[in-house]
């Protein structure tokens, strides 16, 4: 008896445990949340402050309503509700929030921090640091700078997606075709921001067209120096830059072809970098890009199967990826900023001498002498051999 | 007699489990020794690791010089009645400041990075008392649960790490050799002694190994490979996160958080902060578990359980008061902490270890009885 009692408290106070299922102190649940998709930040008309904007996600209220007659009303309404409020820092705007929304804002499947042109050009370190510190934000977020301002974007529907912030996320996942684009997540940012001599980066975007065909398109690199935007590369720097970097993907790259143009494809690539510090005082930067890719098309009637005409391919791509990191290494150069991390090579290959190169590296990046080897490899040309001509005698 | 005191028994294996189990509660928050040597931290862990051997040599030495005694036992035998219960109470309050600080670690996540409303006491509340059940239950119970706490960390940490391999880049770990030489001797002491610094616990539980023959080659291995799992985990992370690593507090938990394989394994850090209760669970409960042994033994008790809840009262509110801040934790684990280690881990065993082997020669030559 006294056993079978035992047992009763003991199942009791399994099932009082289950009480404790409910979380604690900071549970939350679904229909209290407001879930962010995108933070903008612009710099404020008055002085010192900064105007945030937030992208909330707007739940619908469940299938059910879609189906009754009711659909009308929810056609209407967008699915996103974008706030914007002014304070002097992100923390203080991101409680102020609870003024206008009924829900807490949250952050953790935030997608995107846009930055407005005039914020990053006078430095966003300290609003970075939330996004770095808090408990709820994650180190993926991708990092943008708007052209102009940055509510502005997420005020642009996307086409194909409900929420601006999801398909501008989808938009950068997608930018890997061309890599004309820089992808950087605020963790990247981090990497460069807290570097000696390497420059930030993050992609640029901006608004085109007017009412309701507004589109937002990705437009080249904002390059920063410390935290303060200084310039930008276009797409063809850009992707010069991601060939150093070794983060080219995938593009598309058109030259010469016998009887008219190519578009290849670039298919893999890697690069190697290799600094040096000659006897004679003066530092080398040694790029080795090793590129293999497929015909695409062709325009012309020149047959690109014969091995000559290959070699001639091979030859003008080379020449244009060449032609591309010059192109930005040449801004990077004129912009006085070191894109390419190669300060840190030298920290890496060179702890010694860096200590006094560090200094007047900003002078040493400008004297640096780039060598860029490229071997090139056109594997396929697709499914066709030749272009769609009649056959020629020989 | 400790066997009075303590009827449950363990096996060599359940042993190694247990050593592992410890060393991966201290390992898994490494985010101090990184701040200090940065890229070469692997470095150190292998110097640490040589290191940390030898402490384990005196200890495997004292258990076998005295077999069957725990170290209050084996104090009062080398010191005598009253200089080894002086020994003994000293032992008490570091094997004190061990637990409250496990007990903070794990109370300091928590609110750091799940439930930041959610105050300290309530979490440590629930945390000792899970640790003061296992005690309750004895050391035949956190023998048994230990291989579960392995396959689940190591299973678990693989995972991560196999999916992070796209994200590592082993250029972070250039340049090498380039700090100066304290830090290594700093970064050294610490890996010696950090994870590895209350092994002097491993002491109250050798007397319950069944197998007093294989103990000491199941002692080292489970050493060993905790130390090979705390370095892979280093590594992992440097090669991941780099210098960014020395700016980020939890870097383990911030690295697994990366994880993103095509949207669809995302958010893992989960995983990661079960096996780190689960770890701080077993370095805490190990240390609670010499603590009240040794206090029933001190004040010859004849069983410890009562001990269980009044000790358990006094952690809740130790490691309430311990430090104020995270910063202030940071600080005495970095830079105070491993003094206290050196001093309670590696010197007074030795010391211990020297008396007892002079006492012992002399004992041999019947010119002394101990």
């Amino acid at each position: 008896m006294k056993n079978s009692i035992g047992k009763m408290l003991k199942i009791c106070l399994s099932l009082l445990l289950c009480l404790a299922l409910s979380g604690c102190w900071n549970s939350r649940e679904l229909d209290s949340l407001a879930i962010v998709m995108g933070y903008a930040i612009d710099k404020s008309d008055e002085e010192g402050l900064v105007d945030m904007t937030a992208q909330v996600a707007v739940l619908s209220d469940g299938g059910s309503s879609d189906n009754s007659s009711s659909s009308s009303n929810t056609a209407s309404s967008e699915a996103y509700w974008n706030i914007t409020r002014t304070g002097s820092s992100i923390f203080t705007i991101l409680r102020d929030y609870t003024h206008e929304s009924s829900r807490k804002l949250y952050s953790p499947h935030n997608q995107v921090i846009i930055f407005g042109n005039d914020l990053a050009k006078n430095g966003i370190r300290d609003y970075l640091d939330f996004f770095l510190r808090d408990h709820e934000t994650r180190l993926n977020v991708w990092i943008l700078v708007a052209k102009d301002k940055a509510s502005d974007i997420l005020d642009v529907k996307p086409k194909l997606e409900k929420i601006p912030a999801i398909g501008l996320s989808d938009l950068i996942e997608d930018q890997k075709a061309t890599s004309e684009t820089v992808q950087i997540r605020i963790r990247d940012f981090l990497e460069r921001l807290i570097s000696d001599t390497t420059a930030s980066i993050a992609p640029l975007v901006e608004v085109i067209g007017e009412g309701k065909d507004q589109i937002v398109e990705m437009s080249g690199t904002a390059v920063f120096k410390q935290d303060k935007l200084v310039g930008e590369l276009n797409k063809t720097e850009t992707r010069g830059l991601l060939w150093v970097l070794s983060k080219v993907n995938s593009g598309i790259i058109t030259v010469e072809a016998p009887g008219g143009t190519a578009d290849l494809e670039i298919v893999s690539t890697e690069t190697q970098v290799n600094v040096e510090i000659l006897d004679d005082g003066s530092i080398t930067a040694h790029v080795k890009i090793t590129e293999s890719g497929n015909i695409g098309s062709q325009t012309g009637s020149g047959d690109l199967s014969k091995t000559d005409n290959v070699k001639i391919l091979e030859q003008n791509m080379n020449d244009a990826i060449t032609a591309e990191v010059f192109s930005a290494v040449e801004k990077a150069k004129e912009l006085d900023a070191d894109i390419f991390g190669f300060g840190d090579m030298f920290y890496k290959k060179y702890p010694q001498q860096w200590k006094s190169m560090k200094e007047n590296w900003d002078e040493l990046f400008n004297e640096i002498k780039v060598e860029v080897e490229v071997d090139a490899k056109l594997r396929g040309s697709g499914r066709i051999v030749k272009p769609a001509y009649p056959a020629e005698e020989e | 007699m400790a066997t009075n005191l303590e009827k449950g028994r363990i096996s060599g294996k359940q042993l190694m489990f247990i050593v592992f189990c410890y060393i991966q509660g201290g390992a898994l928050l490494s985010g101090s020794i990184v701040n200090i040597t940065k890229q070469d931290t692997w470095v150190v862990i292998v110097t640490g690791f040589t290191v940390a051997l030898f402490i384990a040599w005196i200890m495997v030495q004292l258990a076998k010089s005295f077999p069957d005694k725990t170290l209050i036992e084996i104090n009062e035998l080398v010191f005598g009645k009253i200089g080894g219960n002086i020994i003994s109470l000293l032992y008490v309050l570091y094997f004190f400041l061990l637990t409250t600080l496990d007990i903070d670690n794990l109370t300091s996540f928590i609110t750091g990075f799940v439930m930041p409303n959610t105050p300290d006491t309530a979490i440590a509340l629930v945390f000792t008392f899970v640790c003061g059940y296992a005690i309750y239950k004895g050391i035949n119970v956190i023998g048994r649960c230990s291989f579960l706490v392995v396959l689940l960390t190591i299973v678990t940490i693989l995972f991560n790490s196999f999916l992070l391999i796209k994200d590592m880049n082993f250029n972070n770990f250039l340049p090498m050799f380039s700090l100066p030489f304290m830090d290594y001797v700093h970064g050294t002491h610490l890996t010696a002694v950090a994870p590895f610094g209350g092994s002097i616990c491993f002491l109250m539980i050798f007397p319950f190994v069944k197998e007093k023959k294989h103990m000491a080659k199941y002692f080292y291995l489970g050493g060993a490979i905790g130390f090979l799992l705390f370095l892979f985990i280093v590594v992992r992370d440097w090669a991941v996160l780099g210098t960014v690593a020395t700016y980020m507090a939890g870097v383990t938990y911030q690295v697994v958080g990366l994880v993103d394989v095509s949207d669809l394994f995302t958010r893992l850090e989960v995983l990661y902060s079960i096996i780190l209760v689960l770890g701080l669970f077993y370095t805490a409960t190990i240390e609670f578990y010499s603590l009240t042994l040794s206090i029933a033994q001190v004040f010859k008790a004849k069983t410890y359980k009562p001990y269980i809840f009044i000790i358990g009262i006094i952690l809740i509110c130790l490691s309430n008061i311990i430090f104020s801040s995270v910063s202030e934790h940071s600080y005495f684990t970095a830079n105070i902490d491993p003094a206290f280690l050196g001093f309670f881990a590696a010197l007074l065993p030795a010391i211990t270890l020297v008396i007892a082997s002079v006492r012992g020669a002399k004992k041999k030559q019947g010119s002394e009885i101990v």
